[in-house]
């Protein structure tokens, strides 16, 4: 996908939650703004993904043709009705790992927005590859479940190395992790969308798996999961 | 040197066709599950790698690589195997193949599949060794040469290449995948590279992966004109199906895209992903008729970093602001490693359009080796400019060099034999250009045919030890006209002899002309527009003064150097860009400036406040106070973490002022007392800690920032030696929080008196008391709450 369909725009919204903000105030909002036009002119986030055929075991999901197996109780209850499932890698590269070292040593403030405008860039890229392979499976009548990653609920992060051996990702997009499992570049994220015949599972509240359940104050306050409050920041 | 490797640089140097295999790991995808590790079958089926190579061979390949590309220590890690078994066994298959054929065994590296740093936590020596390893176990095994390909990062290509050339007398061949775009993921460009291995003389280089031959053909074009090596292209069978990762371009499409390689030079070709015996036999048969093109003869000098190439074509400035001479904060920034401070001054002198930074970190008591190295790296990590290695310690420059990602200046030899001696060897085995002084044992000399008579040595010297003459750069040196006013002359002149009658490029420090005169700016830029206008080509000066940018500017353009006066439009119509802190009307006092977030306002107003103020008094009367109120509505919730960081921000240009000020009049460091942060072993994010750094810095305390992916033993080390009684610690991922807890251990084990702060996304109170932590850092300001609770 070309990178102005993979992120045409930051969510000056998203990036407030990312934030911690409850407000929208003009300084705020304008050096969002900036910052997000010096990333959208200079950014190219690289994606891969492939589908493959699950093999539903007892206490894990095996993968047919690969060495990998997926652990636990979380993964099997999103796959259930899967027998396949797209799993993706994506990162938004080097250039801005080195964006925001270079406004970490020029101005600190403008680092930590930058950071979150990243944030909010990387779910965006998400998202909007998640679209774009929905449509192609919607052809088929077939429905993507909900996107689970390493380290999300019962789903060890210890498998970030076999999720980028499994879409051969260092080669195709740069992405590598380390012994810690930390993926770098910094900001990329790994991940799996099963495909369901029917759209029953397909969306379960991302709020249910999340480690924040029933402490999130985004949770608490707004009737809209994860949003910023108040609403009002344009979008 | 036995007669194979002779007889494979002979091929290379009469630019005849040598033809390389195609893909192993599409051939073996039959018998892998994705996630198994190919060079494992080299042990449990040699038999199947042998046939494949033998399929290889009878296609007409006449090198074939072993299957070791991913056999180093970290990928075989858990496999039950180890890289000298798999590289004996693969080497051995191939071989065995390869004997009635009399063709070419290669010893193959791939990326060791970390990232080093600044962007990954693997160190250049780390990688060093592991390519090391494999290189000895290589060449034991009887493998003819060894080709580094797939490569991604320069720095990991340098490592590779150092290890082999220092371990081994294997040839060495050299490829990077690039992206379409031209780069590859790390920014290095086709130049970079090309310049780069040119100059560490490796056997030949070019392209592998990632893309079939139509896409590489304009990248292998811009490598073309760099090099006088050898060219290797082994392209993909066109681009990857995305859905199924299969490839598509049939043989005999792929042989005929690659012919036009011919015309640029390439010689050396193969296959990658997705090819097969049918496409190197249908590639052979193609291309043998055809000739390769001769090697091109003059390539235009250039230094580069990783991802920038400077032509020296027209003047270019070398940066000067790094180094301690004369600079009291700088020293300062020394004595403390307080890196951030050197390196922000790389950062600014290239935005004020620097083409290389001089980089000089000698000071009495400071280990200028380690120095040297270590700010080489950091630079790199944020600059994309080349570097001059500033020193006149052969150690101090080795290190200098082989932490340089890119081809440097050595900066500088003299006419003086036994520093010939020992420096140019150095200079030549990094492919580096050389600074001359025009001076020796006996001084300066004063007339302008003295000094071109050692400039004359000096290039002698370097041409006997094998550098080219286009490397080699000559200073005839500025005198300060106060002084020795008929000296300014005999400079000029003799910039005018070395360039025309020696033909060589010449630097100049130019800014010691006005010592001790006033108005140094406008001696300092006649003086320079004088020197451009006599043939120089490297002015050393400081880029923050505009004026003198501008003069080069000028001048490249009077002289066509700048073509259609493009750059010089770009710099002078262009409306200053706006920042995202910009000061607005200008009309706040300090401690709102600070509240606002304003910087540049905030520095401005400081040195008005001290005018008549005395620093302290502007710290704790207005600073302090600023801080404490933003602090206090932040925790009240009416203001939120970006505005107290903008604030903090504009603080810090205060406090950068107010040091400047303490140091220049001969005063200490402003410290209320130390404080170590670190990122702990394993973990890479570190905008937390530097967050709670600007804070705690604000408030006066002087922190020991000591990066990330921190050893505890580093930490107990630091904060015994140091005296230290306040250590905050930052981990961001659960799998690192492990390491959080050694720390403390290892901390508390040591019986050092100090007090424990921790801080971090998955951390909660709870967690933190159970690890042994004194304080649970919530945020950054807390961070200072307890700093003050601790420290006073």
């Amino acid at each position: 996908m070309p990178a102005q369909s993979l992120l045409p725009e930051i969510n000056p919204a998203e990036v407030l939650r990312y934030l911690g903000c409850r407000c929208s105030c003009d300084d705020l909002l304008e050096q969002i703004r900036t910052l997000s036009a010096e990333i959208l002119c200079r950014i190219r986030p690289r994606t891969v993904f492939r589908e493959f055929q699950l093999n539903m075991k007892p206490h894990s999901v095996e993968i047919v043709g690969a060495t990998m197996a997926l652990p636990g109780n979380d993964i099997r209850n999103l796959l259930a009705n899967c027998h396949h499932a797209v799993f993706f890698a994506v990162t938004l590269g080097m250039e801005m790992d080195s964006f925001l070292r270079q406004k970490q040593l020029s101005n600190m403030g403008d680092a930590l927005v930058l950071d979150a405008c990243l944030s909010a860039a990387i779910d965006a890229v998400c998202n909007n590859l998640r679209n774009s392979v929905q449509e192609q499976y919607a052809a088929q009548n077939c429905f993507l479940t909900a996107g689970f990653s390493p380290g999300y609920g019962d789903l060890p992060i210890s498998l970030q190395q076999d999720f980028l051996a499994l879409l051969d990702a260092q080669r195709k997009i740069g992405l590598t992790c380390t012994s810690e499992s930390i993926l770098i570049p910094q900001k990329s994220v790994t991940g799996l969308w099963g495909i369901a015949d029917s759209p029953g599972n397909t969306a379960p509240s991302r709020c249910n798996s999340c480690s924040m359940h029933g402490k999130c104050p985004y949770q608490l306050e707004s009737s809209r999961p994860c949003d910023p409050l108040p609403t009002d920041a344009p979008s | 040197m036995n007669h194979k490797q002779l007889s494979l640089r002979k091929q290379l140097a009469d630019r005849k066709w040598l033809f390389l295999d195609g893909a192993m790991g599409t051939m073996l995808q039959p018998y892998l599950r994705l996630g198994d590790r190919p060079e494992a079958l080299s042990f449990n089926k040699p038999q199947l790698i042998a046939d494949i190579h033998r399929q290889y061979l009878e296609s007409g390949a006449q090198v074939i690589y072993a299957n070791t590309f991913g056999a180093n220590a970290h990928k075989l890690m858990g496999t039950g195997l180890n890289t000298e078994q798999v590289i004996a066994a693969s080497v051995a298959a191939a071989k065995d193949a390869a004997a009635p054929y009399d063709a070419f065994v290669a010893l193959d590296l791939g990326p060791i599949g970390q990232l080093l740093e600044p962007a990954g936590l693997l160190t250049f020596q780390q990688a060093y060794d592991l390519f090391r390893q494999q290189a000895v176990a290589g060449e034991a095994a009887g493998a003819d040469l060894a080709v580094i390909e797939t490569m991604t990062d320069l720095a990991e290509v340098r490592a590779a290449v150092l290890a082999v050339k220092e371990n081994t007398s294997l040839p060495v061949f050299v490829t990077m995948t690039f992206e379409n775009t031209g780069r590859t993921f790390t920014g290095c460009s086709p130049e970079a590279f090309a310049y780069t291995l040119s100059g560490l003389g490796v056997d030949a280089i070019g392209i592998n992966c990632s893309l079939g031959p139509k896409e590489i053909f304009p990248i292998a074009q811009r490598m073309a004109a760099c090099t006088s090596l050898p060219l290797i292209v082994k392209a993909n069978a066109g681009l990857p199906d995305p859905k199924d990762n299969s490839y598509a371009v049939t043989p005999e499409l792929f042989a005929q895209q690659m012919e036009p390689f011919a015309q640029l030079g390439v010689s050396v070709v193969g296959g990658c992903c997705g090819t097969t015996p049918a496409h190197i036999r249908a590639l052979r048969n193609a291309l043998e008729p055809l000739r390769p093109a001769q090697a091109k003869e003059t390539i235009p000098p250039a230094v580069c970093s990783s991802s920038q190439v400077v032509t020296i074509d027209g003047v270019r400035i070398i940066g000067e602001r790094i180094n301690p001479t004369g600079k009291k904060r700088f020293q300062q920034a020394l004595r403390d490693h307080d890196l951030d401070y050197i390196i922000a001054q790389g950062v600014q002198q290239q935005d004020a359009g620097a083409h290389i930074l001089d980089v000089n970190v000698g000071l009495p008591g400071i280990d200028e080796p380690l120095m040297m190295e270590q700010v080489v790296r950091s630079l790199q990590g944020v600059t994309a400019l080349p570097l001059q290695i500033d020193s006149s310690d052969p150690v101090a420059i080795e290190r200098g060099l082989r932490a340089c990602n890119g081809i440097a200046i050595v900066n500088s030899v003299n006419g003086e034999q036994e520093i010939l001696d020992r420096i140019l060897p150095i200079v030549k085995k990094y492919g580096a250009f050389v600074v001359g002084l025009t001076l020796d044992s006996n001084g300066i000399p004063k007339t302008a045919e003295q000094r071109f008579e050692i400039a004359q040595r000096i290039l002698d010297a370097a041409l006997a030890t094998g550098i080219p003459k286009e490397k080699v750069l000559i200073d005839c040196l500025t005198l300060t006209v106060s002084a020795q006013q008929s000296q300014a002359a005999e400079t000029l002149r003799a910039i005018r002899m070395v360039r025309q009658q020696l033909g060589l490029h010449t630097v100049l420090g130019v800014s010691n002309i006005s010592f001790g005169l006033p108005n140094r700016e406008l001696l300092n830029h006649s003086f320079l527009s004088a020197a451009m206008e006599n043939g120089l080509t490297l002015p050393i000066l400081n880029p923050n003064i505009p004026s003198m940018t501008a003069a080069v500017a000028a001048f490249n353009v009077l002289h066509g150097f700048d073509k259609d006066a493009v750059d010089y439009i770009r710099r002078f119509s262009e409306e200053p860009a706006p920042v995202a802190s910009a000061p607005s009307a200008g009309s706040h006092d300090l401690a709102t400036a600070v509240k606002k977030g304003l910087r540049d306002e905030a520095a401005l107003r400081t040195r008005e406040l001290l005018e008549h103020q005395e620093p302290m008094d502007v710290v704790n009367q207005v600073l302090i106070p600023a801080l404490d109120q933003v602090g206090a509505d932040f925790e009240k919730g009416t203001l939120f973490l970006p505005q107290l960081i903008n604030a903090a921000a504009a603080s810090q240009e205060a406090f950068a002022v107010i040091k400047e000020r303490i140091l220049s009049a001969g005063g200490s460091n402003v410290s209320k007392g130390k404080i170590i942060l670190a990122t702990v072993k394993g973990d890479i994010h570190d905008i937390g800690k530097n967050i709670v750094k600007v804070l705690l810095e604000n408030y006066g305390y002087q922190v020991i920032d000591l990066g990330r992916d921190v050893p505890p033993e580093q930490i107990v080390q630091t904060a015994i030696a140091e005296n230290v009684r306040l250590v905050g610690l930052s981990a961001l991922m659960t799998t690192t929080l492990k390491s959080m807890e050694e720390t403390i251990r290892q901390l508390r084990a040591s019986g050092h008196p100090c007090k424990i702060m921790v801080g971090g996304a998955v951390l909660t109170e709870s967690y933190a008391m159970e690890i042994g932590a004194d304080y649970y850092a919530k945020d950054a300001k807390r961070s200072a709450d307890i700093a003050r609770e601790v420290l006073g």
